[in-house]
């Protein structure tokens, strides 16, 4: 028996449904749960992601669907998931934190995630290889560490950060090949 | 440095945690209702509705006066238009008369349940009942599977949507007929189609013809298993799973090396320093210094028996008249002897005095240089076998991985993986995308033509007249294809909504082709750059009893490669 993919596709009938949540929702905020519950924990993971304080990762996680309750009936259904529309919120929400709270931006990292890099590099995993990498990291442009951040410690496929970002898959696929460019050249520059 | 915090490796929180946290009710009392805007309120309704009912009154006057001028000039207009159209206006009619890309018949028994499978795994499941018959016997059901642009274009399928041409993944048309009529599904008892695609459906929607209009619009379905997807992001970890395998063989050799470094580099042994290594053992000999001149050289010396020779304590609780000392290969032994007999020792000469203290210092420095030299070793020997203790647990998660998705998968993997590999090496894209493509599964109460595509929108015209040439002679043709090899699609100019004068192409490998009206084929391989510059296309021409499907395809390039 075939089975869906749920992190590549959303069905029609899904996007169907989810679109008559939200229109429920604008209608009535009440009708907003289903929405919320459903993309609460994706939200906040994307934030908690991008900030080292737990505590201030769920108050803006709060704030991001508020905004989004605010400004639902603004919304105008594209065609794509409706979480593409509040992780721009997110996005949004996230930067002004760093601004107000003078909170500093994280960026999280698994070990395993730096193996991936070395592969790409053709370079040894040791130790001193990690240290130039995770300092090449963090002198990335912002652009370049979402993208990086997106795909390749969040597991992203293209076609959903280009809908996050509002661009094409294509272009996510390109910019992002970019970013790693960028990002192997300043870990071949941090050998010097 | 940006002012950026690196955190490796902090630990996971659940979802449990998260969900624990969630308070929509909060939210809730947070959130303000916005306010209606300017434009819902009854004032501005009420002076807007005034003024635009005065303003329709004076212009209704004009425009009825002009309408019946208006009404000729458009009439006047689509004829105008028509006149540049094909003569074929059926909805499906192959452009070439000539040429016909054939059904399939599939015989069934409606008043059973039946499930046809066709050559490209795409089932029709047609339930008892289903098919409204003129009598009690069989139905022919005839299919057309369309999985390239050869067979869509010689089929006469429309692939313009909206403003676009349809980029198809997947295309069926299925007819049911019966004693030579055509049949109809129940409007009730829909027959339920499995589709498989043959290209990655992401970006892809659903359509149905519309047999009169010709026109294309959204149909509901849904697509299954993405095995293409599924099938490859298996692979990845396959592969993953291979180059982990090979990290650690690899570093397994080099932990072998280390250990033959540690194997060339031993610590000095006290014989090569003549120093003492068991006191009990020494005794002193004099012995003939000219015939020793290496011992001599040595300084004052003495003797050390090698431990664990039985005869020591014999030999040493006597007294002999004589002894011999025998040097072979650097080895030393003495014998002793007397009238009775003789006892032989081996032993070796060590350094006594000033000399010993000498030999002592020079053999700590040794020992201290080796050691340091074996402990570097060591530790790199360490390192590695570290690290391959994690590239075995990162094996081991791929694997666990592996496993948790091939369970999940509904992918036959291994069979998938050697069709992959098949596929890499031949470019046979069919064989493989059957097994492995997704599918559009969708129900339907009429029988016609479902596709799986996504609009590509038509190129920018070009700035200037282009001239269609065959043989150095222009020709004015009514309609004129352009396939765009990369994007995979077919655009038709020559029609209402894309008549000749927007011909355009896009910058990629580009078959410009027009079918003549004694059923000939003219068509020019040529680049978007190249027209532009030259203002014309020149055309080959295929004599009409040439023009088949397999010299369409491999016009444009689609050849099967057979296995």
């Amino acid at each position: 028996m075939s089975r869906m993919n749920p992190i590549y596709h959303h069905t029609n009938e899904k996007l169907r449904s989810e679109l008559e949540w939200i229109q429920l929702a604008k209608r009535d905020p009440e009708k907003f749960a289903p929405l919320y519950e459903k993309y609460h924990e994706q939200i906040f993971r994307y934030i908690y992601q991008r900030m080292d304080d737990k505590e201030l990762a769920f108050d803006v996680t709060s704030q991001v669907f508020l905004k989004a309750m605010n400004n639902l009936h603004k919304y105008e259904y594209r065609g794509v998931p409706f979480g593409s529309w509040l992780y721009r919120i997110a996005k949004s929400e996230l930067y002004q934190a760093f601004r107000d709270r003078s909170s500093k931006r994280a960026i999280n990292i698994e070990t395993v995630h730096l193996a991936t890099f070395m592969d790409v590099f053709e370079d040894e995993e040791n130790e001193i290889n990690k240290k130039r990498l995770l300092s090449s990291i963090a002198e990335l442009k912002e652009a370049d560490v979402h993208l990086i951040e997106m795909r390749f410690f969040e597991q992203r496929p293209y076609k959903e950060m280009g809908e996050i970002l509002g661009i094409t898959e294509n272009n996510a696929k390109v910019k992002t090949f970019r970013a790693l460019e960028k990002l192997k050249q300043l870990f071949n520059q941090n050998n010097r | 440095m940006k002012n950026r915090k690196i955190i490796l490796d902090r630990g996971p929180i659940s979802s449990q945690e998260i969900a624990e946290r969630q308070d929509f009710d909060k939210l809730l009392k947070s959130f303000k209702a916005p306010q209606n805007p300017y434009w819902k309120s009854i004032w501005f309704w009420g002076t807007t509705g005034v003024a635009t009912l005065g303003l329709f009154l004076l212009t209704k006057q004009f425009l009825t006066e002009n309408e019946t001028l208006k009404e000729t000039l458009h009439e006047e207009n689509i004829t105008l238009a028509l006149d540049g159209l094909p003569q074929d206006t059926e909805c499906i009619k192959s452009p070439v008369a000539s040429v016909e890309i054939p059904f399939v018949s599939h015989e069934i028994d409606p008043s059973i349940d039946n499930e046809i499978i066709l050559e490209n795994g795409t089932s029709i499941s047609i339930k008892a009942g289903s098919i409204e018959t003129i009598s009690s016997g069989r139905v022919v059901i005839k299919t057309r599977v369309f999985e390239d642009k050869t067979t869509a274009f010689l089929a006469g399928v429309p692939m313009d949507f909206k403003n676009s041409s349809f980029e198809s993944a997947g295309m069926i048309e299925i007819r049911g007929e019966q004693e030579g009529m055509e049949v109809f599904v129940r409007a009730d008892q829909p027959i339920e189609v499995d589709l498989k695609l043959y290209k990655d459906y992401n970006g892809f929607d659903f359509y149905a013809l519309d047999d009169q209009s010709g026109k294309w619009s959204t149909y509901p379905c849904e697509f299954l298993g993405g095995k293409l997807d599924e099938v490859t992001a298996l692979s990845e970890t396959d592969k993953k799973k291979t180059v982990l395998t090979n990290e650690i063989q690899s570093i397994t050799t080099q932990i072998s090396e280390k250990e033959n470094d540690l194997l060339e580099a031993p610590l000095p042994r006290k014989e090569t320093y003549y120093l003492p290594k068991n006191e009990q053992y020494i005794f002193t000999l004099d012995y003939n210094k000219r015939d020793f001149p290496e011992l001599a050289a040595l300084g004052p010396i003495n003797f050390e028996a090698y431990p664990n020779q039985a005869n020591y304590e014999n030999i040493f609780k006597k007294s002999w008249s004589n002894f011999t000392i025998e040097e072979v290969e650097g080895k030393y032994s003495v014998t002793f002897s007397d009238k009775l007999g003789e006892e032989s020792l081996k032993v070796r000469p060590i350094v006594t005095g000033i000399r010993l203290e000498e030999a002592i210092q020079e053999y700590n420095e040794a020992k201290q240089d080796a050691q340091a030299k074996r402990d570097l070793i060591e530790a790199e020997r360490e390192q590695l076998v570290n690290r391959r203790a994690e590239k075995n647990i990162e094996l081991q998660r791929y694997i666990a991985d592996m496993e948790k998705r091939f369970n999940a998968s509904n992918v036959d993997y291994l069979e998938a993986k050697k069709i992959l590999e098949a596929k890499e090496q031949r470019k046979d894209r069919f064989v493989g995308e059957i097994l492995t493509a997704a599918s559009a599964k969708f129900r339907t109460t009429q029988f016609g033509v479902f596709n799986c595509d996504k609009p590509v929108g038509y190129p920018k015209p070009f700035e200037n007249f282009i001239r269609f040439e065959i043989a150095g002679n222009v020709i004015s043709p009514k309609s004129v294809y352009v396939f765009d090899l990369d994007k995979d699609v077919r655009y038709q100019f020559g029609s209402l909504s894309n008549p000749l004068t927007s011909f355009g192409m896009n910058g990629n490998e580009n078959v410009v082709m027009i079918v003549l009206e004694n059923n000939e084929v003219a068509y020019a391989h040529t680049s978007k750059a190249g027209v532009k510059q030259s203002g014309r296309i020149q055309l080959n021409v295929i004599p009409a009893e040439k023009v088949t499907e397999e010299r369409i395809k491999t016009i444009l390039n689609e050849e099967r490669v057979s296995a």
